[in-house]
C-alpha cells in the first residue's frame, strides 16, 4: 500500500517536474495561449518568432491543432469560457456564430478606423453586426486545372487563363465529355470539394439565386428557389446523366490525386493546389478562371483563416499587440511566402507582384476584385452546411434534387429555430 | 502413435497454417501497402491505384525522405510522450484496478454489486459528453498541458477492474481459505498469491491499459496541445488538413507508431509461449 | 456470489450494518474496514473523480437546455421529447442496434478462431500472432483513413483488384447497401486481434488434464470444444462479450471520417448523432440526452449478458 501511495506521488511529482519549465516561462513575461490550425511546423515556426523577435516581452505559446480536429477542439475550450485560450484562429464564415455566442471579442478599437486596408471580400466575413469581430489573416481563391495533354489528346481547344475569356458551364460540360475516357479510367472534370458548399454554392449564385435570407436565418425559399434547384440539377447531372465527373469524391486530397495522376483531365480547386500540382514535376498542366452559367454571373468563393480573441482573456494588452501585429502588411506577406494565399491586404498583392506574376494568380486577384463572393453570413453556418453537404452529396448520388433541397431548407430552418428566438 | 493418427495431426496441422496465412493475407495487405506508400515518393503513392498490377506493392521508386523529414519535427518527441504516459498507466493502472477487482471477486460489502455497476457504467459514457466537464474538472486541478492531465483520468478503468474481478472470482476459495488460516494478510495473498497466478490477466489488463493511452487521441488534443506533451496520434494526425495532406509523412508516422505500439504485445506472447504448457491442446 | 441486480438485499443488509461489522472483523475471510479501504479506494476514487462527476454533469446536463450565450435553463425531458419525435433519431437506433447484433458475435466469433488457431506453438507461429494483431496498432481513426483510400473506387487498390480478377468495382461506403457491412468489415479487420488477447488468457487457463481425461474418453474435437472449452471459458466470454458491447455501440471514428452517417442515413449510428449535436449543431441538451441513451442501452445489454452468462447453479459470470 505505501509502496503503491509512494509511486503515485513521485508520478506527480515528476509530471510536476516537467511542468515547470512552462511555468518558469510564465513568470518571466507574458504568455499568449495561441490555438494555431494545425500547418507544418515550417509554415508557423516563422511567424511565431519573428512575433516575439518584435515584442521581447509576449511569449507565445502555440497549440497546432489538427484541421478536422479544430472545430470540436475550440467549441470545448470555448464551452468551457476560460480566459483560454488567449487568441484562436477561426474559419472565417464562423465570425456569426462565435460573436453571437460571445466567444469573441470586438477588435474595431484595436485597429483603428484603418479597415480599408483589407479587401473588401475579407472585411465582410469577419464582420458581424457591423463591428469588426474577426481580422483576417488567409483568404483563398478558384481556378480551373487544365491537363495539357488530354486536351492534346482529345482534339479539345484549351480555355484560355483570361478572366476575359472565361468558358461557360454549358462549354466546361461539352469539353468533359470529350475528354472522359472510360477505358482509360479518365474523368472530364473532378471537384476538389463536391460536397461542401464552399465550392458548391458557386453554382447556384451563378445562376442569380440567393442562397440565404438576408438576415442568414431562413433557408427556405432560398434553398429550394428555382435558380438553386436548376443550378443543382445541372450539378448532379455532371454526375448522373453525363458521367463526367466520379460520384463519391469526398477527400479533397484524393480529389487532387486523381488529377495529378492523371485520372481527370479539369480540376475545380482552391490556391493551395497551385504549390501542390507545382510539385508535380511530370504533370504537364495550365489554369482557366472558373467557369460561369451562361446568363449568369461569374461567381468564385473566397475567405479563409481569420483571427479571434478570446473576451475572457487575461492578457488583454499582450492579446491586442498580437491582433495589432498579425494586421500588418510584413506579417501578411511573410505568411503567404510561407503558405501561399491570395492575401488579405490589398497592398501585399502590390509588394509581392513578382511572385504573384504567374497565370493562376493573375486569375486570383481579378476574381478577389470582381467575382468574389465570401459565403453568406449566419450565426448557423456550421448547422447550414453540415445539412447542405449531405444534400449535395445525396444529389450527387442520385437523389431528387428538388426534393432533397426542400428537405435540406426545413432541416436548416428547424436547427435555426434557436437563433431566431 | 497409430499412422492413422499421426496423418489427421499432419492435416490438421497443414488446415492450421493454411487457414492462418489466408487470414494473416487479408489482414496485413493494407498494412504492407501502408508502409510500402511510405518508402515512396508522395506523387507516387496513388499513382499505380486504379489498375490490378505489382506496381502497387513494388515501387519503382524508393525513398526515405517521408522517415527523415519526421527527425526535427515533433514527432519523435510526441512518440516518446505517448511511450511515457502509456508505461506510466500501465504499470500504475494495473496495481490499482487488480486490487479494486480482487476486492469485488472475493470480498462482501455494503451496495457492492451497485458499486460494481457504476464502474462498469463508468465505461460505457459516450467520451465528447463528458469531455467538457472533465476539461473544467482537470483544469481547475491546474493540471491542463501537464502528463498528469493524461494520466490520472485513465488509470482507473472500468473493463480492466472486470476483468480482475472475473479473473480473481475464478480461482478457488480454498486457495484464499488457507492463506488466511495460515495467517496471511490480505495484502500478502493479493501481492504474492493472487497476483502472480493471475499473470495473464495482468497481461492482458497491461496492453488494454497501454493500447488506450497510445490510442488517446481527443482527450490528449484538448488537454495536452501544447509541443512538449503531444501525443503520438495528435502528431500523425497534424499530417492530414483539407487545405493539403501529407500522405507520405502520414504513413511514415503511422508505420513507426505502429511498430511501437506493436511491442507490449509481442512482449505478452514471448512471456506466454514461455509459460504455456502444451499437453491435451492440438 | 450474489446478482449483479441485488439491489433489494441492499437495505436490508444497511440495518444489519453494526452486527455486519462485528461479523466482518470476526471472520477471517472478510477484511478490516481498512484494508477493505486500501484495496477500492484509489480506484474508485479516480473513477469517481474523472468518470463518474464528469457522467452525472452530463446526464444532468440532459435535462437542461442552453441557450447561446452558454445559459442553461432546465427543460425536463425536453431534450428526450423532442428526439423521440425526429425520424432521423429512430433511423439511427435502427442502423445502431443492426450495427450492434451482427458484429458483436461476429468480432467475438473471430476472436474467438484466432485464439484457437495461434495457442498452440509451433514453428512460426509468433510471425501469424502478430500478424492477428497487427491491425490494432493503428488507431480506429487511421484505420478509417487507411481503408477509405483501400476501397476508393478511383484510386484504391481493392478495386482494382475486383475490376482485374472480374468481380467488377464495389461502390462500398457510396452504396445505401454496402455501406453499414463495409463499416463492421473494418471494425472487424482492426479489432479481432485485442479480443483475440483476452481469449488467450483465458484459454490459457484451462486445465490440460480435462482434455487428456477426455480424449482418453474418446471425445470428439467437437464434443471437447462444446463441452470443455466453452463452459471453462464462460467469465472470459463474459467480459469481452460486455467490452466488446461498449466499445462497439460508441463507435465512430470511421463513420466521421469517411460517411458522414450517410449515404442516406445508411451509417447514422448514435454516436455520431450524439457527436453531431454537440459540435456541429451546438445542440448540447440534445447531444448529452443522446449520450444518457447510449449509455443506458449499453447498461441495459451488458446487464443482459452478464445474466445469460451465469452458469447453471445461478452463480454469475
Amino acid at each position: 500500500m505505501t509502496t503503491r501511495r509512494t509511486v503515485l506521488k513521485g508520478m506527480t511529482a515528476a509530471g510536476g517536474l516537467l511542468a515547470a519549465p512552462q511555468l518558469l516561462r510564465a513568470q518571466a513575461k507574458t504568455e499568449l495561449n495561441v490555438i494555431w490550425v494545425g500547418w507544418p511546423e515550417s509554415h508557423i515556426t516563422p511567424m511565431a518568432e519573428m512575433f516575439m523577435k518584435n515584442n521581447p516581452t509576449i511569449g507565445l505559446k502555440l497549440e497546432r491543432i489538427p484541421f478536422n480536429e479544430l472545430f470540436p477542439a475550440l467549441e470545448v475550450r470555448l464551452q468551457a469560457r476560460t480566459p483560454l485560450p488567449d487568441i484562436f484562429f477561426a474559419d472565417g464564415p464562423l465570425t456569426a456564430s462565435y460573436s453571437i455566442r460571445k466567444h469573441l471579442a470586438e477588435l474595431d478599437g484595436i485597429l483603428g478606423n484603418d479597415l480599408g486596408r483589407y479587401t473588401k471580400a475579407a472585411l465582410a466575413q469577419g464582420t458581424y453586426k457591423g463591428k469588426l469581430m474577426t481580422l483576417p489573416y488567409i483568404s483563398s481563391g478558384m481556378v480551373l486545372f487544365l491537363n495539357r495533354k488530354h486536351f492534346a489528346d482529345a482534339g479539345v481547344a484549351l480555355p484560355e487563363p483570361d478572366v476575359a475569356k472565361r468558358w461557360t458551364w454549358e462549354q466546361t460540360l461539352e469539353a468533359a465529355k470529350k475528354l472522359t475516357d472510360p477505358a482509360k479510367n479518365q474523368w472530364g472534370l473532378v471537384f476538389e470539394m463536391a460536397d461542401r458548399p464552399y465550392q458548391a454554392l458557386t453554382l447556384p449564385q451563378s445562376k442569380g439565386a440567393q442562397v440565404l435570407s438576408e438576415d442568414g436565418l431562413t433557408a427556405t425559399g432560398y434553398v429550394d428557389s428555382k435558380p438553386f434547384i436548376d443550378a443543382m440539377q445541372f450539378y448532379a447531372d455532371l454526375f448522373n446523366k453525363h458521367k463526367v465527373t466520379p460520384t463519391g469524391v469526398f477527400d479533397t486530397n484524393l480529389a487532387l490525386e486523381m488529377f495529378a495522376t492523371g485520372r481527370a483531365s479539369m480540376y475545380l480547386a482552391t490556391t493551395p493546389s497551385l504549390a501542390s500540382i507545382s510539385a508535380r514535376k511530370d504533370l504537364d498542366w495550365t489554369v482557366a478562371p472558373q467557369p460561369y452559367f451562361e446568363g449568369g454571373k461569374a461567381v468564385t468563393p473566397t475567405g479563409s483563416w481569420h483571427i479571434g480573441m478570446n473576451p475572457r482573456t487575461k492578457q488583454r494588452a499582450a492579446a491586442e499587440t498580437f491582433i495589432k501585429a498579425f494586421a500588418q502588411p510584413e506579417y501578411v506577406e511573410a505568411q503567404a511566402r510561407l503558405r501561399p494565399n491570395p492575401p488579405v491586404l490589398k497592398s501585399v498583392w502590390d509588394s509581392m507582384g513578382a511572385e504573384l506574376d504567374t497565370p493562376g494568380w493573375r486569375i486570383v486577384r481579378s476574381e478577389m476584385e470582381n467575382t468574389a463572393v465570401p459565403r453568406p453570413a449566419t450565426p448557423g453556418w456550421l448547422e447550414y452546411e453540415d445539412i447542405l453537404r449531405g444534400a449535395f452529396r445525396e444529389i450527387q448520388g442520385g437523389a431528387n434534387v428538388e426534393q432533397r433541397l426542400k428537405k435540406a431548407a426545413r432541416d436548416i430552418d428547424r436547427e435555426f429555430a434557436k437563433y431566431r428566438g | 502413435m497409430s499412422v492413422d493418427r499421426r496423418s489427421t495431426m499432419l492435416a490438421l496441422g497443414t488446415a492450421r497454417y493454411v487457414t492462418m496465412s489466408l487470414i494473416a493475407l487479408v489482414l496485413l495487405l493494407p498494412l504492407i501497402w501502408l508502409v510500402v506508400s511510405s518508402l515512396r515518393p508522395p506523387a507516387d503513392i496513388f499513382a499505380h491505384g486504379s489498375r490490378l498490377g505489382w506496381s502497387m506493392l513494388i515501387p519503382d521508386r524508393l525513398t526515405l525522405e517521408n522517415y527523415t523529414s519526421l527527425i526535427g519535427t515533433g514527432f519523435p518527441r510526441a512518440v516518446g510522450n505517448s511511450l511515457f504516459v502509456a508505461l506510466t498507466t500501465m504499470v500504475v493502472g494495473v496495481v490499482v484496478n487488480a486490487a479494486a477487482g480482487f476486492a469485488f471477486a472475493v470480498f462482501d460489502f455494503r451496495f457492492k454489486n451497485v458499486i460494481f455497476a457504476f464502474v462498469l457504467a463508468a465505461a460505457m459514457m459516450p467520451f465528447e459528453a463528458i469531455v467538457i466537464p472533465l476539461y473544467i474538472l482537470v483544469q481547475s486541478l491546474g493540471l491542463i498541458d501537464t502528463y498528469a492531465a493524461l494520466i490520472l483520468p485513465d488509470l482507473a478503468n472500468g473493463f480492466v477492474i472486470f476483468m480482475f474481478r472475473q479473473f480473481f472470482a475464478g480461482l478457488p476459495r480454498e486457495l484464499y481459505e488457507a492463506a488466511r488460516v495460515d495467517g496471511a494478510s490480505w495484502g500478502h495473498i493479493w501481492l504474492k498469491i493472487a497476483l502472480p497466478i493471475s499473470w495473464p490477466v495482468v497481461l492482458t489488463g497491461g496492453i488494454m491499459l497501454f493500447m488506450h493511452q497510445f490510442e488517446a487521441f481527443f482527450w490528449p488534443l484538448v488537454a495536452t496541445p501544447s509541443p512538449e506533451h503531444t501525443v503520438v496520434q495528435v502528431a500523425i494526425a497534424r499530417n492530414i488538413s483539407l487545405e493539403g495532406t501529407e500522405w507520405g509523412r502520414l504513413f511514415s508516422s503511422t508505420t513507426l507508431a505502429g511498430l511501437v505500439a506493436l511491442v507490449p504485445f509481442l512482449l505478452f506472447q514471448k512471456f506466454y509461449i514461455r509459460n504455456f504448457v502444451t499437453s491435451g491442446l492440438k | 456470489m450474489t446478482a449483479l441486480t441485488d439491489r433489494a438485499s441492499a437495505p436490508v443488509a444497511a440495518s444489519e450494518a453494526p452486527r455486519a461489522a462485528r461479523r466482518r472483523s470476526a471472520d477471517p475471510m472478510q477484511p478490516r474496514t481498512l484494508v477493505l479501504l486500501a484495496f477500492l479506494l484509489p480506484a474508485l476514487a479516480f473513477l469517481v473523480l474523472f468518470r463518474l462527476t464528469p457522467i452525472v454533469i452530463a446526464i444532468g446536463g440532459s435535462l437542461f437546455t442552453q441557450n447561446l450565450a452558454g445559459e442553461t435553463s432546465f427543460g425536463g425531458l425536453t431534450n428526450f421529447a423532442q428526439l423521440f419525435g425526429d425520424e432521423r433519431f429512430w433511423n439511427s437506433l435502427k442502423v445502431t442496434l443492426i450495427f450492434n447484433i451482427i458484429i458483436n458475435p461476429l468480432q467475438i466469433a473471430i476472436a474467438f478462431c484466432y485464439a484457437l488457431l495461434v495457442m498452440a506453438p509451433g514453428k512460426g507461429v509468433t510471425f501469424f500472432r502478430a500478424a492477428f494483431f497487427l491491425p490494432m496498432t493503428l488507431s480506429t481513426g487511421l484505420t478509417a483513413v487507411l481503408w477509405n483510400i483501400m476501397l476508393d473506387s478511383n484510386l484504391g487498390p481493392v478495386n482494382a483488384i475486383l475490376e482485374g480478377i472480374g468481380i467488377g468495382r464495389q461502390p462500398f461506403f457510396l452504396s445505401e447497401h454496402q455501406a453499414l457491412g463495409t463499416m463492421i468489415a473494418i471494425a472487424t479487420w482492426k479489432g479481432c486481434g485485442y479480443w483475440m488477447i483476452f481469449l488467450l488468457a483465458g484459454l490459457y487457463r484451462i486445465p490440460g488434464e480435462l482434455y487428456e481425461a477426455a480424449r482418453i474418453d474418446g471425445a470428439s474435437r467437437r464434443h471437447q470444444l462444446v463441452h470443455i472449452t466453452l463452459p471453462q471459458m464462460r467469465r472470459p466470454l463474459a467480459f469481452v462479450f460486455v467490452a466488446d458491447t461498449a466499445i462497439n455501440f460508441l463507435f465512430f471514428a470511421p463513420v466521421y471520417i469517411i460517411t458522414k452517417g450517410g449515404p442516406n442515413g445508411a451509417t447514422d449510428l448514435l454516436m455520431f448523432r450524439a457527436y453531431e449535436n454537440a459540435f456541429t449543431f451546438i445542440n448540447w441538451g440534445r447531444s448529452l440526452a443522446l449520450s444518457t441513451i447510449i449509455l443506458v442501452i449499453i447498461g441495459v445489454i451488458a446487464a443482459i449478458e452478464l445474466r445469460l452468462f451465469r452458469d447453471k447453479e445461478g452463480a454469475e459470470a
